[in-house]
């Protein structure tokens, strides 16, 4: 088992590192860093023009300035920003903003495979009946249905229910300002601010992970060891369960794992209908608006290592539940 | 999806051939449809017409395809014969719905109706070009890495999967914030869409292309002396073609659901050329007040993706009716 | 759950004898295909006595497990049973899931055909038959374990304590078959369904097999009814035969009888078919021409009368029932079946040529081996 993890982890290492030369390249050729400053009226002098190109590294050749970034990161220093007029640091800020957005990653990952789960086994278990096929049309829905739309509607509708319900809906920030003092009155705050989004990201995501548990448990279901299960007379429940959802939560974990990517972009939508001063937020505004090249690539940087990991984790989790990978 | 139960009774029927002795492949990624020939029936037809049999059993994705043609229609005749033009303001400001402006107006008077024909035509345009061009990008790319094999496939799948580790609309908008409001720059939009895209493309067939390789009838066609070029053309071909038309239509919905989120956060199609994300973009205030500025763009991305993605489930079940992954 | 009716007439005298541990009554399957109904198995009808073998010989597409799923239940939801199957005073038809898993693994007990597939390949053998065992027994994790490591050594696995907590895939294929019999005895039953258990496995390992489900009834008392296409098989382990083809049963006997004095041409085909070491080694094989006939609106008359080389016009026209031959428990579905009085199968099928086997242009390509009519 550890050998097949750290051969996984070896494996990985080139294509990060392959990874962060094509990022850099990508985004030197992608925009000037200084268009902002110089469309600006009036012109500023072509001194501070140079100090700003000469504090970006701009002046250097390209590997040069390559070599100095991925130098810097390995430190812990993502390089200069033009963000907050260059005092930004990024590498902390980055942190608190991946915080932000694992979180609402991370509940709505879970919900989403929850509910998939439950609407997969469902499905298969009552195939081609009315119930089958509403949930395969919901989830048909939800897969058409743009994240900013949706985010959008459920946003103006927690906002109708607060003003003719009075329910406590938040849909602004990742939190309040001025909460009271103490852990649980923080955390009660974050959750409900958490809400939204959650439902909004979990919704949108959920359909064809059920569609693959789906099609999974169909199988599942009319395999041979399915057959043999029943055939011992263990409990149809336990048959449904214990082997056949089993058996399918191998790939189902694969599936969900890979699509970390889109959840991810998912994530930067709905962060900005919600206003969240997360990692999309980040890119968005401070790095893409900006045209801050540091701040971009340190996003890349760290949504790369991001999805990376998460693979990673995926692999592992497929070699835990499924015994045959183990010893290859 | 309204096929009748009595359809799955088909393999079922004589269980007293084992279905492990037809040379089926061994598992491959969750991402592909198993290739098997047609069930063989009593009486010899071709296996299009079969397909095209199957296809029309399947309810929706015939709704699907009639109501996907509609929109096109309505979006380029109807765009070109409606009497205003989505940037021509009037005197109509912010009216309801009427058979005057059947979509109504906003604030500065453009005509809901035309400018959400002008979007989807837009949208359209963008989704063709970006699914034809990763379509053939993609397949020939996986066609040609999973029928080598070895080495070569190795190291053109890790850099597919150097492209698929990040979010679409990450990339897509450090490629694109730039672009806006320069002519033809919904052209530009497509390229950076598909040459994000096409890797999808690529791992379906390289995966398809590699499981059928190992079947025993191209070893039977080899030792029945086909040449290389012969096998992949009578053999693998028909096989990739199910699986790329099913791909091409499940990245028209795609296409249009990033190139929306594109423009919605400001770095796709930009004014003074509209596009449906755009629109709902500047409905977002007016959700409660002019409703009919948020709910008419939003339906039409919908109705797009979802009859795309209909049809393609319809077409999955046309073209391979043993494939369990995916199906409705 | 399956489509069930109750079922009327029977074919064949069944009184219930207390030595009768299963009975199938006039049991018929359907299923509602895209092309039509197939009638996969048409009225069989067979009583099951305590500790005997009952082998079930067919080809592909002649019902045999068709018939053995309907006792079990494990029919998809498509098909369409009637009849009734008796296990001691029980109906089985009809039941439920939940009612079914009370028989099932304890009572009736099933063996399948592929070995590589029948196992989970998630959880250890050990643990498989444990789970076997607490299904029905309350007993604690340990004693089931227990039980899981003797039943493994009963049906000869080497090492059985470490085996147990070995996977599937770890196993060969004879070996998982042989699991496979060990979860099949786990309760003690008392009838074992083996469906053509050897067919997937090498001739080598066929043998250990078949001695396997041979140690499985001795040491259960169990009944077992043996589906196998293979009469090699049949031959050194059944009591009493029963052939089926298209769907029904055509003849039913001892074993000898069925060997020695078959009743019905395709009995005697199918004997005239298998490669014999007793007779000179350039006699050839009498194999049956023709295929089986599709299950979907089938035309009247006897199922085998396209093929049979003594088919005459009542034939055609009237299916023959069940009769009785020679003897009262030897049962024949023929209208002439005297005839066949002292039959050797080359006395009704031609055997082979070159000219008559092979399509001519295959005829062609295909080189002479010595011996060969020129």
């Amino acid at each position: 088992m550890l050998a097949f993890a750290i051969r996984r982890v070896l494996i990985s290492i080139p294509i990060l590192i392959v990874s962060t030369f094509i990022v850099f390249l990508l985004v030197s050729l992608s925009g000037d860093p200084l268009s902002n400053l110089k469309t600006k009226q009036p012109r500023p002098p072509e001194s501070t023009i140079r100090n700003a190109e000469h504090r970006l590294r701009l002046d250097q050749p390209l590997l040069e300035r390559y070599w100095h970034w991925i130098t810097g990161v390995i430190h812990g220093n993502f390089g200069p920003s033009v963000a907050g007029g260059g005092t930004l640091d990024i590498g902390t800020e980055i942190g608190h903003r991946a915080l932000v957005t694992l979180r609402l990653v991370f509940f709505a990952m879970v919900v989403a495979a929850l509910i998939a789960i439950v609407v997969g086994v469902i499905s298969a278990t009552k195939q081609y009946s009315k119930t089958d096929y509403s949930f395969t049309f919901t989830g048909f829905l939800f897969l058409a249905m743009p994240t900013f739309w949706f985010a959008i509607l459920l946003k103006e509708g927690a906002i109708w229910s607060n003003k003719h319900f009075g329910t406590g809906f938040k849909t602004i920030g990742e939190n309040s300002p001025n909460i009271a003092p103490g852990l649980g009155s923080h955390l009660f705050d974050d959750f409900n601010h958490l809400i939204l989004p959650t439902i909004t990201l979990a919704l949108i995501s959920y359909a064809s992970w059920s569609r693959f548990n789906r099609a999974s448990m169909i199988e599942a279901l009319s395999s041979d060891y399915i057959r043999l299960a029943r055939a011992k007379g263990i409990s149809p429940a336990r048959v449904l369960i214990r082997h056949a959802l089993r058996t399918a939560l191998i790939p189902f974990v694969t599936v969900t794992a890979l699509d970390i990517g889109a959840i991810l972009g998912g994530a930067i939508i709905t962060e900005f209908i919600f206003q969240w001063r997360g990692m999309g937020d980040f890119l968005l505004a401070d790095g893409l608006l900006l045209n801050d090249p540091y701040v971009v690539l340190a996003w890349l940087l760290v949504a790369g290592a991001a999805i990376i990991a998460f693979n990673l984790i995926a692999d592992i989790l497929y070699g835990v539940l499924d015994p045959r990978i183990r010893y290859e | 999806m309204s096929r009748s139960s009595r359809d799955i009774g088909a393999h079922l029927v004589d269980p007293e051939t084992s279905r492990q002795g037809d040379g089926a492949a061994p598992r491959t990624a969750p991402d592909t449809i198993d290739p098997r020939e047609p069930v063989g029936s009593v009486d010899a037809r071709s296996p299009w017409r079969m397909s095209f049999r199957r296809f029309r059993k399947h309810k929706m994705a015939m709704v699907s395809l009639v109501v996907l043609i509609m929109v096109v229609l309505l979006a380029f005749v109807g765009g070109a014969v409606w009497h205003y033009k989505y940037n021509v303001y009037s005197n109509d400001l912010s009216f309801k719905p009427s058979f005057k402006h059947p979509f109504g107006t906003d604030s500065t008077g453009y005509d809901t109706f035309a400018e959400v024909l002008r979007g989807t035509q837009r949208s359209l345009e963008i989704a063709t070009f970006v699914s034809v061009s990763s379509t053939i990008v993609g397949t020939i790319y996986g066609a040609i890495s999973g029928y080598a094999g070895g080495v070569v496939d190795s190291i053109m799948m890790r850099i597919v999967d150097l492209f698929l580790t990040f979010p679409i609309i990450a990339i897509a908008a450090v490629l694109t914030h730039n672009i806006g409001p320069k002519a033809n720059g919904w052209f530009w939009i497509s390229v950076v869409l598909a040459s994000l895209t096409w890797p999808y493309v690529g791992r379906v067939v390289r995966g398809n292309a590699l499981a059928i390789r190992e079947k025993e009838y191209i070893e039977a066609a080899h030792a029945l002396g086909a040449t290389r070029t012969r096998v992949v053309f009578r053999h693998v071909v028909p096989n990739v073609i199910s699986v790329v038309i099913v791909i091409f239509t499940i990245l028209v919905a795609t296409s249009i659901l990033a190139e929306t989120a594109l423009s919605f956060v400001g770095f796709g199609v930009a004014a003074p050329d509209t596009s449906l994300g755009l629109l709902v973009y500047s409905a977002q205030t007016a959700v409660a007040t002019r409703p009919w500025l948020f709910y008419f763009p939003g339906l039409f991305i919908i109705l797009i993706a979802l009859t795309a993605n209909f049809i393609g489930d319809g077409l999955r079940d046309a073209l391979d009716p043993t494939a369990s992954k995916g199906r409705a | 759950m399956s489509h069930y009716s109750t079922g009327g007439a029977t074919a064949v005298a069944t009184t219930a004898s207390p030595n009768t541990v299963l009975a199938v009554d006039d049991v018929s399957v359907s299923f509602n295909t895209e092309d039509g109904t197939v009638q996969a198995v048409r009225g069989v009808s067979y009583e099951l006595h305590r500790g005997e073998v009952l082998g079930i010989v067919g080809e592909s597409g002649s019902g045999k497990s068709v018939t053995s799923l309907a006792v079990m239940g494990l029919l998809p939801r498509t098909a369409h049973i009637t009849g009734s199957v008796r296990l001691g005073n029980d109906e089985l038809l009809g039941l439920s899931e939940r009612q079914l898993a009370h028989y099932r693994g304890q009572q009736l007990a099933m063996i399948f055909q592929d070995p590589m597939t029948s196992l989970n390949p998630v959880y250890t053998v050990g643990w498989q038959i444990a789970e076997a065992v607490t299904a029905h027994q309350k007993v604690s994790k340990e004693a089931a374990h227990a039980r899981a490591v003797a039943l493994l050594k009963i049906v000869g696995i080497p090492n059985a304590e470490e085996r147990a907590n070995s996977y599937p895939h770890e196993f060969s294929g004879g070996m998982r078959q042989r699991a496979v019999i060990a979860i099949a005895m786990a309760n003690g039953p008392e009838v074992i369904i083996a469906d053509e258990p050897t067919t997937a496995l090498d001739v080598t390992v066929q043998a250990q097999v078949l001695e396997t489900l041979k140690t499985a009834r001795e040491e259960t008392g169990a009944a077992m009814i043996l589906i196998t296409h293979d009469l090699g098989v049949v031959a050194g382990q059944a009591d009493r035969v029963l052939v089926m083809y298209a769907g029904r049963a055509v003849e039913v006997g001892t074993v000898e009888q069925i060997f020695y004095t078959p009743r019905m041409p395709y009995t005697l085909g199918l004997l005239g078919s298998l490669p014999r070491l007793d007779r000179a080694a350039q006699a050839r094989l009498t194999p049956i021409t023709g295929v089986p006939p599709s299950l979907i609106n089938m035309p009247p008359g006897c199922p085998f009368a396209p093929r049979c080389p003594m088919a005459e016009d009542i034939c055609r026209i009237e299916e023959p029932a069940l009769a009785p031959t020679t003897s009262p428990d030897h049962v024949a579905a023929c209208h002439f079946s005297d005839r066949l009085e002292g039959m050797e199968p080359a006395d009704l099928f031609h055997p082979t040529t070159k000219d008559d086997a092979l399509p001519a242009e295959i005829a062609a390509a295909v080189p002479l081996l010595p011996g060969d009519p020129s």
